[in-house]
């Protein structure tokens, strides 16, 4: 008991340093023993309060409210897709389990936890209720909504029992679905032949198929579940629920006692380079890629060679090796490129008002194709690789972004024709697709060559498309928006021969 | 028959962050051949001073020639002379050591290098390695990497940003000894360091303190001039001259 005690007392102080750093973004200086900051944490506390308060409340009549615009037949439709998805979620936490480790390590819990005589089952009692807590909370959220929205077809306006259940049959389904995750996890820990299984985790996607054929036995939890929600679950169901999830809560104590936490720690690499960066984690999403990236390449063999060229070939060639090393990367260049080109030509076809596009805008500015510049970034980046690339930064640009480009390109122009269009229309889009894609390219490698990324990237892809759409709405016609995009390209492609 | 011009020219070169002076009016000139030692404190404006040479960043004062270009002006045309190793090199994920060579190689169109490549990785000990990512490397096989991929285009110049802090006393040693050989082939090498092996004897050194050059000199002139007997090494010549330093500048104080 003293070893869960220690631990919990280490995880309230390092979730109290985080709240602490949170708190100081907000003004307040804990350290601070005054009055006056005392006085202010109240006074955020009231605040958020009545956040909490009025745009939940807000949140929830609207949900109920449009829950009464559903047609009966459509929420039974819900219902079913519904059970459906609490099955698909349990087979994707046992394949999660499957991978990695459920007990994720930081670097001092490696050198501290890990490597003391504490009994080896507090840091999964600890790590379970933990993710457990987390889990119900945000299940919780989704579940009260889900059940607003459905509340009016069973109840009318009196949505307080059903969301009460909802919130409540949370609880069992979590600790249970976890539960089985986590001894699942666990015994890889305890038996590391199960984790050089290199395909395991893909064997309870079987159970999809099974599920097809043979329902019964594989969604009759999440069928339940949703009748409980609605208030008509046979008797029995919930009390089940409930001994099944503490009989697995006892099962992962048991099995976490005779955890290995060499192997525990082995598998945390990934999470404990990651945790190690703090919040620059969260500020800069691009070094967390780049870990996965690297943990990912570190257990293959290379993949296919780089072939023998000379100078702009070799640029050429080297940023396609890179590439296909990581598809994953131009699989995300084209399905952005489909999704952005899909929701323009929905604007374009809608004759939405500004603000949309406004909207849109912000979204390619805001969250650029991740693998479009991966490459230049790396070249651009770091100038000791820069110092040995004897070309100027358009060309670079050119070699590096060739393959991701036309990938980006085919997946908007998927996007276009999947939307659909009449011919003459279709046509105009898909010569509008590449031009935009190149913008795209050109306004993040411009941001590049700043020191204000972010900024710098919403104001290129701002003014160069918010350019040529002014130019083509105002005209009203596409071939003024081409040339103007033209214009703002040839622009941004003399910065980058500049700057790069 | 007329003087040739030095190889390197630093021609009073300051470079500011904001209000602090990283560097301030520092010149000197190298020749080819030449092996110099730049020795100072942590933060004393070293690795500042060889990304100028380079051309990693512009010096806010004065100017730097290479082979009579001013690097600020020709910023592209000197990159196939002169090549900075910093003290952490980066590399790229995808790649593995030896297709960082082969990229580096035909990225600037030289021939026949497989051999030379080769050569590099066996005297550093990392022909083992030659199929592995660098990223999983340790900090001492990384430099080394970044050495060979430097060493493979046959700089003029080589800048190298604490060198042996990184390496084994045994990779230390042999990687000055490749030092001398590269400078007997006329490479001018300037290194940036807190450590020397013993048997190590630079041409020149060149010593910094907040930013400013306070000595400069041929080892036997240094000895003279801080009276060191017997062989110079790095802690002593740099605590002499800080002394110096100081007590100049106490006299100008009561002056």
């Amino acid at each position: 008991m003293g070893d869960i005690r220690a631990l919990i007392w280490l995880r309230w102080r390092q979730f109290k340093d985080t709240a602490i750093y949170w708190f100081r973004v907000l003004g307040y200086q804990p350290n601070e023993r005054a009055f006056s900051q005392n006085l202010y944490v109240v006074y955020l506390l009231l605040i958020f309060a009545f956040w909490i308060y009025t745009v939940g409340g807000f949140v929830l009549t609207s949900a109920v409210t449009i829950g009464a615009y559903i047609l009966p037949s459509d929420v039974s439709n819900l219902l079913v897709l519904g059970s459906q998805a609490i099955f698909l979620a349990q087979v994707w936490v046992i394949m999660t389990a499957l991978r990695s480790t459920p007990i994720k390590l930081s670097f001092a819990d490696m050198a501290w936890v890990a490597s003391s005589p504490i009994r080896r089952s507090a840091p999964v009692i600890v790590g379970f209720a933990r993710q457990s807590l987390i889990r119900i909370f945000l299940l919780g959220i989704a579940f009260t909504l889900i059940a607003a929205l459905i509340s009016f077809t069973f109840v009318g306006a009196e949505y307080g029992a059903i969301v009460a259940r909802a919130v409540l049959v949370v609880i069992p389904l979590v600790v249970f679905t976890w539960g089985v995750g986590w001894a699942i996890g666990l015994l890889r820990l305890i038996d590391p032949r199960i984790g050089r299984l290199r395909y395991l985790w893909f064997l309870p996607l079987l159970f999809v198929p099974l599920a097809h054929y043979f329902p019964d036995p594989f969604l009759w939890m999440g069928r339940g579940i949703v009748l409980v929600i609605v208030g008509s679950a046979p008797v029995g169901f919930v009390p089940l629920l409930v001994g099944l999830a503490v009989g697995v809560s006892i099962i992962v104590l048991v099995i976490g006692e005779r955890v290995n936490m060499i192997h525990a720690a082995d598998e945390s690499m990934l999470y404990a380079r990651i945790q190690a960066l703090g919040l620059m984690a969260w500020r800069n999403p691009d070094i967390q890629r780049r870990i996965f990236m690297q943990m990912r390449q570190a257990g293959r063999k290379p993949f296919l060679h780089l072939p023998e060229t000379q100078g702009t070939m070799t640029f050429i060639t080297r940023a396609g090796l890179s590439y296909l090393r990581h598809p994953d990367l131009l699989l995300m260049t084209a399905l952005w490129g489909a999704a952005l080109t899909y929701f323009a030509v929905e604007i374009v076809v809608n004759n939405a008002p500004l603000q949309i596009w406004i909207l849109w805008l912000v979204a390619v500015g805001l969250v650029p194709p991740a693998g479009l510049l991966h490459v230049f970034q790396s070249d651009r980046g770091e100038m000791f690789l820069r110092q040995f690339l004897p070309v100027d930064g358009l060309q670079l640009l050119i070699a590096d972004i060739l393959l991701p480009l036309i990938v980006l390109i085919i997946g908007a122009a998927v996007g276009v024709v999947v939307r659909g269009l009449e011919p003459e229309l279709l046509m105009t889009a898909l010569m509008i697709v590449p031009i935009g894609a190149l913008l795209v390219a050109l306004s993040g490698a411009v941001a590049l060559t700043t020191t204000r990324v972010l900024q710098t990237r919403l104001l290129a892809t701002g003014g160069s498309f918010g350019a040529a759409i002014l130019a083509g709405v105002g005209l009203g016609t596409p071939l003024a928006g081409l040339a103007v995009a033209l214009v703002a390209a040839m622009i941004l492609a003399g910065i980058v021969a500049g700057e790069a | 028959m007329a003087e040739e011009s030095p190889l390197l020219v630093v021609s009073g070169v300051g470079y500011r962050y904001g209000s602090f002076n990283a560097l301030t009016d520092v010149s000197f000139e190298a020749n080819p051949g030449e092996l110099i030692a730049l020795v100072g404190r942590n933060g004393a404006g070293k690795s500042t001073l060889l990304k100028s040479i380079a051309g990693w960043t512009r010096p806010t004062d004065g100017e730097v020639l290479i082979m009579g270009k001013k690097v600020a002006r020709e910023e592209r045309l000197i990159r196939q002379y002169v090549v900075l190793v910093p003290d952490t090199p980066p590399f790229y994920d995808e790649l593995t050591s030896w297709e960082h060579l082969q990229f580096n190689a035909q990225a600037n169109r030289k021939q026949d290098w497989e051999e030379h490549a080769e050569e590099l990785l066996e005297k550093y000990g990392l022909l083992n390695n030659r199929d592995a990512f660098p990223f999983a490397f340790s900090r001492g096989m990384r430099y080394k990497l970044a050495l060979c991929m430097g060493l493979l285009i046959e700089p003029k110049i080589l800048l190298l940003d604490e060198p042996l802090g990184p390496l084994d006393p045994v990779s230390a040693d042999n990687l000055w000894r490749e030092l001398n050989g590269h400078r007997d082939d006329g490479m001018t090498i300037l290194l940036s360091s807190h450590q020397l092996p013993p048997d190590a004897h630079p041409d020149r050194y060149i010593i910094l303190e907040e930013g400013t050059a306070i000595a400069e000199g041929t080892p036997d002139e240094l000895r003279d001039r801080f009276g060191i007997t017997g062989s110079i090494t790095l802690d002593e010549l740099l605590r002499a001259a800080i002394r110096e330093r100081q007590d100049e500048l106490e006299e100008e104080t009561d002056g």
